[in-house]
């Protein structure tokens, strides 16, 4: 009887044990997907900051530009009106 | 003696079976405990796995929003940096439209008749810019036949002229009809080419449309031929006027400006207006005569090289 018990708790040690390597190796797995995912968040924040400083580069650029080029902006949206007069006529 | 020991190694045998079933049950105590420290963790890394994925794709989202931004932004900039281009475009497009629309006109078609209000003689510094204030008001373009004054206060003046997209004319540099401008071909030629070449300063504008000072009639006879042949081979097209103001000559006043505009006109499909900005009166009437003229269905265009009026 005894003997029969201790095979049982020898059993029980047994697969408790493959139980707890089985979720070691899923720690471990997970371990090793948060990393990547850490890394890959680092990598994608970076990224979206170096965009959006090259937005920030570009609004600045697109905003002188603009002062730059105000009277030619107006010149241009004038001979756009001039011109939809005479596509209107024409059509 | 032989039982004792016997005795002391049943003892011990039944120790060890006690001690390994022990440390049996201790193992699977402390196994237990891993195990529940690892399910522990497992749902740690479970939550903190979908923390970051969630992270990652809210980064992805702000990143497709913040590409497009930059996209949009991109287009913008290279729209602004081929403004230049853009600009030959849409002026190319309507001098096109305006000549197939003049075409259209010239046919006894199309709905509105066909206005160029031509300035002569400027700039001047005292009413120009007010010219110029009432032309953007009404948001028209006009054509000013331009002569020489190299005075530098006129400078921004024949600057803003180009810039407004005005047609710019050349109506030689001296415009002195009574000193020599006729004298012979070579005088007249000669003092076009010296405009000429005074507005590519001073406008970055080279012309190719003249108007004879005073008229092409103006020219004697005898020059006259050979002045327009020279003309044609210098490729310039001239063009006179079929509606005057009359505001260079007597005693012209708002109305004396307006009423020989209006009569002038007499329903003429296309009118080719002569007045001059050194004129106070045409000043004040030029507001009342564009909504005249806009009344009567007429357009507003500024001359260009192709238009049939442009005598070549
Ligand atoms: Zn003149």
């Amino acid at each position: 009887m005894k003997k029969i018990i201790k095979y049982w708790l020898f059993l029980v040690l047994g697969g408790s044990i493959i139980y707890s390597l089985f979720n070691y190796i899923s720690y471990y797995e997970k371990q090793q997907k948060l990393t990547t995912l850490t890394t890959e968040v680092t990598e994608r924040y970076e990224q979206l900051n170096d965009i959006a400083e090259t937005i920030l580069k570009l609004e600045l650029e697109a905003k002188e530009i603009n002062k730059e080029k105000e009277k030619q902006i107006e010149e241009y949206q004038k001979w756009v009106r001039q011109n939809q007069i005479l596509e209107d006529l024409l059509k | 003696m032989g039982k004792t020991k016997s005795n002391l190694r049943g003892f011990i045998k039944i120790k060890i079976k006690l001690f390994s079933s022990l440390l049996i049950f201790l193992l699977l105590i402390l196994n237990a405990c891993i195990i529940f420290l690892l399910l522990n963790l497992n749902y740690l890394k479970a939550y903190e796995i979908a923390i970051h994925e969630q992270l990652l794709s809210n980064i992805e989202d702000t990143h497709g929003k913040k590409l497009q931004e930059l996209s949009t932004l991109e287009v913008k900039i290279e729209d602004l940096k081929g403004l230049d281009q853009k600009i030959l475009t849409i002026k190319q497009q309507f001098f096109d439209n305006a000549l197939a629309y003049e075409t259209l006109v010239l046919q006894g078609k199309g709905t509105k008749k066909i206005a160029y209000l031509t300035i002569d003689d400027g700039p001047y510094s005292q009413y120009t810019p007010s010219f110029l204030d009432i032309l953007d008001n009404y948001d028209i373009l006009a054509t000013f036949f331009l002569i020489g004054k190299p005075n530098p206060i006129l400078e921004p003046i024949y600057k803003r002229i180009a810039d407004s997209g005005h047609t710019i004319g050349n109506h030689t540099y001296s415009h002195a009809i009574k000193r020599g401008l006729y004298n012979s071909v070579d005088s007249f030629i000669n003092d076009v080419i010296k405009q000429e070449k005074f507005l590519q300063t001073k406008t970055g504008v080279t012309t190719n449309i003249v108007r004879f000072p005073g008229g092409s009639m103006t020219a004697k006879s005898g020059y006259r031929t050979e002045i327009l042949k020279r003309l044609r081979t210098l490729n310039y097209g001239y063009i006179d006027w079929n509606v005057s103001t009359g505001d260079s000559g007597g005693y012209p006043t708002p109305t004396s400006v307006l009423n020989n505009v209006l009569n002038g006109i007499n329903d003429k499909k296309i009118a080719v207006i002569l007045m001059h900005d050194f004129s106070y009166s045409t000043l004040l009437a030029l507001p009342t005569m564009i909504e005249e003229l806009k009344r009567r269905d007429y357009i507003f265009l500024p001359l260009f090289y192709e238009s049939a009026k442009i005598i070549k």
